[in-house]
């Protein structure tokens, strides 16, 4: 009797666990073709539109005539993977014939845009152009939707490092409701309340950061396939990437942000290749070498996406300076190990670059003071400047809100000082102010309108010790 | 003898309506139970979309059973794919792992003799803990299944100490509250090879861990149906078996020596026991995590109101296991930013706490 | 008086092993405590060279002594071991603070509660303190006003984890509170406690969430010069107290109607014990977090070397205390690893063997 009972149930489970294994691998459709994805490179941007035979940041007249040159044979197909406009697998004359379409910005047409899909794989989505009522999930394409202005076409988004709620002035422009449940993993979203949004408002296409790509599961994409809701994806971590991801998103939703998407691309691109001009001659022994920490303190390690914006600058990561720090901080995240001992044998950095994010307008005495006296309970609760000892007049804080090539420049203004004026990066963020994008504009008066325009110093761009000690002496 | 006759009569009348009384109670339990499932169903349906009703709700099943279809990405339609994606799997999920924990939780405290007993006690939460926050922390798994890989972990994970404590017990003769003990030093043990992880992880990670280890319906929601057939078919299965042993659990009850003396072999009956508890157990802890309290107060309750005949303590903790965590589960939808281990924790901490403060001393029904 | 060489099967040969039984017993004592304090001395001096900053363990010796005796030392090497806030010295300092009260405290709590299993942590003083720092470091609420940061969790901490202590109190005013009802209050409180700060814990953000954490793992990191001052005078003071009180725990341990009869008002010195215990407890957990396995098992291994007389027990315990946490903190230093971490890793296997190996001894 009871070996019986014991056949019966280890035959039950085999069932059981085989059926649901079965039901397991039949799961979770592709959302979007990816034979034509290859030969694509999507290292360097990533979210790209087929009819953009030129490779630059609009689709025109030009690409027309790239089409043409490669239809008659004057220019090879190779580095042109965007002229196959219709995704055939030919470039001919019903390419010409798309491009046109796509040059005239007809309402209604089908664009396929090359990027990444909730799986983080290569694919191609088609998408209506122009996509009204954007989801959107993650910070970096919070940001990219905001500086191309784009901020009203939003229904939907979610991004756990911070909502409107948190960063009011920056994401002023920013509609739509947020689908964020506050915690994290894959109860990152709250599916429901997106679905009640859709049955209102059509969602024209939902962009991801292919950093939560894993929380669109397969429940999730059966449903979206079912309903026609197209999952753009693309990688914010890539500085390049996000300028042009910016461009296209711009792109997508129609001709004003396009405009403005473009400009903004172009003035980034600008400033970042006139910064590469002038370090690219540096000799790595003349390099300031730097090290970035994200959350006052924590250090980020060799291979993270966030010293991407210290080698921008010309500067040489402490890893390839110090050897023991490369040891202790292989990886492409963070440490949480800290203790008061933590930087005692790497004072000799010539720059510690923190990456805060800080609402545009905020006080400025009061949060420089309370980042550098922030204290953590798990570093025995001394202060950061206790922390950094000798190191800390060396310690800067970024502001993580600002685009990309004004972190940039910020950064490398500071390093070399004798490469680039006192000012130049002011200079390039009245440049951005001037662009007319949103994220600089606020509301002065509380009529609802953004009339007002933020001013260089209302950005906190960059905070020094210096700073601090100037805050403290008047405190 | 007319009046003693009549007297006879009297008394044994009273016992007959006594034991009707008795079997009412139990039927009534159980009933009110499976009514309250229904109706916990139809609400968490409900609370998909704040237009329909609870009638319409039942139609939207209804409907869905039948194969009849709502217009694309209209309201109804958005609440049938709700409804039957996310709502019925989380019904049926809930449903499965009440009653498979009340179930286990019931066979523990009668194996072991030990009211504080509960699934958890040989350490089978850690050890899923350790093989669940392995996949998640360091992408350590055993297949690649897509999303797969933490459920295989946490199941594996978890019949690791089960299989010591099964291989010790039958090695070593020790009482069953030494099994405990040594259960309660693996857990300790295994706990601090997830502390490691933990401290040495990214805060995103750490959230996610600690979110699988206080028991949430992600997985469900991440897989749907998927999930249904493995712990409604094992819930299934085991509560089979675990009816069948109920007679031998009430010898068992008694104690070992007693039990021995009527003839259980007790090593080989505990073994068995302890064997189906780690499947059942491991099977609904992989999927929605350490759900703690079901196990250890169900039962009680249910021998509070009709006694400790096992034949129908399991049945029926079961049918109110799977009542209770559906309300959690109800609760924890419409509270929207808890995760259902932690409504059971709010809900089952206080009925502990009660049940201990007010016991009577004379540790009749009571926990000591 | 029996001379020393008479014959062993002589009529007074029964004497004469008892005295050098005795003696023997006594040496063994005093042996387990010079063991224990000498590896206790050694390990305070190798800490002192054991982390981050580069220095050799001999230098740093000599930073030690040379700032003891006013003499001059590089500055970068003081403000590492000895520190102006944070150091080395200070955290060793503490490791020796904390690995005594908590091994008193697990003698004094498997003695009053007469379950071998019994630690300081059972009453619910730990899942006290973890809440109040939930509280303070998620929520930013601080229970004693004006003070905020760091001192707010080291406040709630202390005050809530003397909560669980006082609900067994109230209790007691309505009913018999045996040692069993004891546990299970603890227990139930602990889930009570537990359930908040889980609440708490999940809808915070994952920075918060890592902090509060990083707190609960038990860490001797926040041992600073501010701080030691405090908590090394509220040890001393209990533990003496407490081991004034040894005498009369022995006799209670005898049973509580022997006790009685022998004089002992049992309930009230009960809980008066286990009020100062509580509190010596809560001024080590609220500022180090819940380090396990010292308490529980120091008594034990203690008792296998010196027996269980508390006259001898709690010293020894307490020795041993320190010994371990001082190891540990080393090892935890290489490791950059908070010490609860490795507390635990080495506790469970080590109660399992003593588990398993004692089954069927008495627990006396």
């Amino acid at each position: 009797m009871d070996k019986t009972a014991v056949i019966i149930v280890a035959a039950v489970v085999v069932v059981a666990g085989a059926t649901g294994a079965l039901l397991l691998l039949s799961g979770g459709d592709d959302n979007g073709r990816s034979a034509s994805a290859e030969g694509i490179d999507y290292e360097a941007v990533n979210l790209m539109i087929f009819g953009n035979a030129n490779n630059d940041l609009t689709i025109d007249e030009q690409d027309k005539k790239t089409i043409q040159d490669i239809i008659d044979g004057k220019t090879p197909a190779e580095g042109h993977p965007l002229a196959d406009v219709n995704v055939d697998g030919t470039i001919d004359r019903k390419d010409l014939d798309e491009v046109q379409r796509i040059i005239d910005r007809e309402k209604g047409i089908t664009l396929h845009v090359a990027c990444y899909n909730y799986a983080n794989k290569k694919a191609v989505i088609d998408v209506e152009y122009p996509v009204k009522n954007v989801g959107l999930y993650g910070m970096h394409t919070v940001t990219s939707a905001l500086y191309t202005n784009a901020g009203d076409k939003v229904v939907a988004y979610a991004n756990p490092s911070g909502t409107k709620g948190d960063y009011p002035v920056m994401m002023g422009s920013l509609s739509g409701e947020i689908i964020s449940s506050g915690m994290g993993g894959s109860t990152a979203i709250d599916w429901k309340k997106f679905m009640e949004i859709d049955s209102r408002t059509p969602v024209g296409a939902l962009v991801i950061d292919t950093a939560y790509a894993g929380d669109i599961t397969a429940v999730t994409i059966r449903d979206f396939n079912n309903a026609g809701i197209p999952v753009l994806a693309f990688n914010g971590n890539n500085v390049y990437a996000q300028i042009a991801a910016t461009a296209w998103i711009g792109f997508l939703c129609g001709p004003d942000t396009e405009r403005v998407g473009k400009q903004f691309a172009e003035s980034s691109q600008e400033i970042l290749g006139e910064i590469s001009r002038k370090v690219s001659g540096l000799k790595d022994e003349q390099r300031k070498s730097f090290m970035t920490f994200t959350m006052w303190i924590c250090v980020c390690q060799n291979n993270s996406p966030n010293n991407s914006l210290g080698e921008l600058a010309g500067g040489i990561h402490y890893s390839k300076v110090n050897r023991e720090f490369a040891s202790k901080y292989r990886g492409n995240g963070f440490s949480m190990n800290l203790d008061a001992e933590t930087l005692a044998n790497f004072q000799d950095c010539g720059a510690y670059l923190s990456i805060r994010t800080s609402d545009f307008g905020s006080d400025f005495k009061k949060l420089v003071i309370s980042n550098y006296e922030f204290k953590n309970a798990s570093m025995g609760d001394i202060s950061v400047s206790d922390f950094m000892h000798n190191a800390v007049e060396r310690l800067y804080f970024i502001n993580n809100l600002l685009p990309a090539a004004l972190k940039v420049a910020y950064i490398t203004e500071m390093m070399y000082p004798e490469l680039f004026e006192k000012g130049f990066a002011d200079g390039c963020a009245q440049r951005f102010i001037d662009g007319g994008y949103a994220p600089f504009l606020y509301d002065s008066n509380g009529d609802g309108k953004l009339d007002a325009k933020q001013t260089v110093s209302s950005l906190l761009t960059v905070m020094t010790y210096g700073d601090y000690k100037t805050a403290k002496g008047s405190a | 003898m007319g009046s003693d006759g009549e007297l006879a009569d009297a008394g044994g009348q009273r016992l007959i309506d006594a034991y009707r009384m008795q079997m009412l109670r139990k039927a009534a339990l159980l009933i009110a139970c499976i009514a309250g499932i229904v109706l916990v169903v139809g609400l968490l349906s409900v609370h998909s979309y704040s237009s329909i009703s609870l009638r319409e709700s039942y139609e939207v099943i209804w409907n869905h059973i039948a194969g009849n279809e709502y217009p694309r990405r209209s309201d109804m339609w958005w609440a049938d794919t709700y409804i039957w994606n996310r709502a019925m799997p989380h019904a049926l999920a809930a449903i499965a792992a009440g009653a498979g924990l009340a179930c286990c939780g019931s066979l523990m405290q009668s194996l072991m003799g030990n009211p504080l007993a509960d699934p958890y006690s040989t350490g089978i939460s850690s050890g899923a803990a350790l093989g669940a926050i392995a996949a998640i922390v360091m992408g350590v798994s055993v297949t690649t299944l897509a999303g797969g890989g933490t459920v295989v972990n946490a199941f594996l994970g978890a019949m690791v100490p089960a299989i010591i404590i099964i291989a010790i017990s039958e090695r070593i003769s020790m009482t069953p509250a030494t099994l405990i003990l040594i259960g309660t030093a693996l857990s300790m043990f295994f706990g601090s090879l997830i502390a490691i992880i933990m401290v040495s992880t990214n805060p995103e990670s750490l959230q996610e861990a600690y979110l699988w280890q206080v028991g949430n319906m992600n997985n469900i929601d991440d897989f749907g149906w998927d999930c249904i057939p493995v712990m409604l078919g094992v819930t299934a299965a085991g509560s089979v078996v675990a009816m069948l042993l109920a007679g031998k659990l009430n010898v068992m009850s008694l104690g070992d020596k007693s039990a021995q003396s009527l003839g259980i072999d007790v090593k080989r009956f505990r073994t068995l026991a302890l064997t189906l508890m780690a499947l059942m157990t491991a099977a609904i802890v992989a999927f929605v995590g350490i759900l703690g309290f079901v196990g250890l107060v169900c039962p009680h309750i249910v021998r509070l109101l009709t006694g400790s005949d096992n034949k129908f303590v399991i049945p029926i903790s079961m049918a109110v296991g799977a009542f209770i965590l559906l309300i959690t589960d109800y609760v924890s939808v419409v509270v929207g930013s808890l995760p259902i281990g932690v409504v059971i924790s709010c809900i089952g901490a206080p009925i502990f706490f009660l049940l201990i403060v007010f016991s009577r001393n004379s540790g009749k029904g009571a926990l000591y | 008086m029996k001379r020393l060489d008479t014959p062993p099967d002589a009529p007074g040969a029964v004497a004469f092993d008892i005295r050098t039984a005795y003696a023997r017993e006594r040496n063994r004592n005093v042996l387990f405590m010079l063991a224990m304090v000498a590896v206790s001395v050694v390990m305070f001096l190798v800490t002192l060279g054991i982390g981050t900053y580069h220095i050799s363990v001999s230098d740093a010796i000599w930073v030690f002594f040379d700032h003891l005796l006013g003499r001059e030392v590089d500055p970068e090497d003081d403000y590492y071991v000895w520190g102006e806030k944070i150091g080395r010295v200070p955290r060793a300092l503490g490791a020796v603070v904390a690995g005594v009260g908590l091994a008193v405290g697990g003698v004094i709590m498997q003695n009053i509660l007469r379950n071998p299993l019994a630690e300081p942590y059972t009453m619910g003083i730990s899942s006290g303190a973890m809440f109040g720092a939930t509280l303070s470091i998620g929520l930013g609420i601080s229970l004693v006003p004006f003070v905020n940061g760091s001192y707010a969790t080291i406040a709630n901490a202390f005050i809530l984890s003397l909560v669980p202590l006082t609900i067994i109190l109230l209790i007691s005013f309505f009913k018999r509170v045996t040692p069993t009802m004891m546990i299970l209050t603890g227990i139930a409180i602990m889930y009570l406690f537990g359930a908040i700060t889980q609440i708490v814990m999940v809808t915070s953000s994952s920075e918060t969430m890592q902090n509060i954490y990083s707190w609960e793992i038990g860490s001797l990191v926040r041992f600073n010069w501010e701080r030691l001052p405090a908590v090394t005078a509220i040890v001393v003071v209990l533990s003496i107290l407490l081991y004034l009180c040894a005498s009369r725990l022995d006799v209670m341990y005898a049973g509580e109607r022997a006790a009685q009869s022998l004089g002992l008002k049992v309930n009230v010195f009960r809980l008066s014990v286990l009020v100062l215990t509580s509190f010596l407890t809560a001024a080590i957990v609220c500022v180090v977090g819940a380090i396990g396995f010292i308490g529980l098992v120091a008594p034990h291994i203690a008792r296998i070397f010196v027996g269980s007389s508390n006259r001898y027990l709690m010293p020894a315990a307490a020795a041993f205390g320190v010994a371990f946490l001082l190891t540990a903190d080393t090892v935890a230093k290489i490791f950059t690893l908070p010490v609860g971490v490795f507390s635990s890793l080495l506790g469970g296997p080590l109660f399992m063997y003593i588990l398993i190996s004692q089954r069927k001894r008495a627990w006396m």
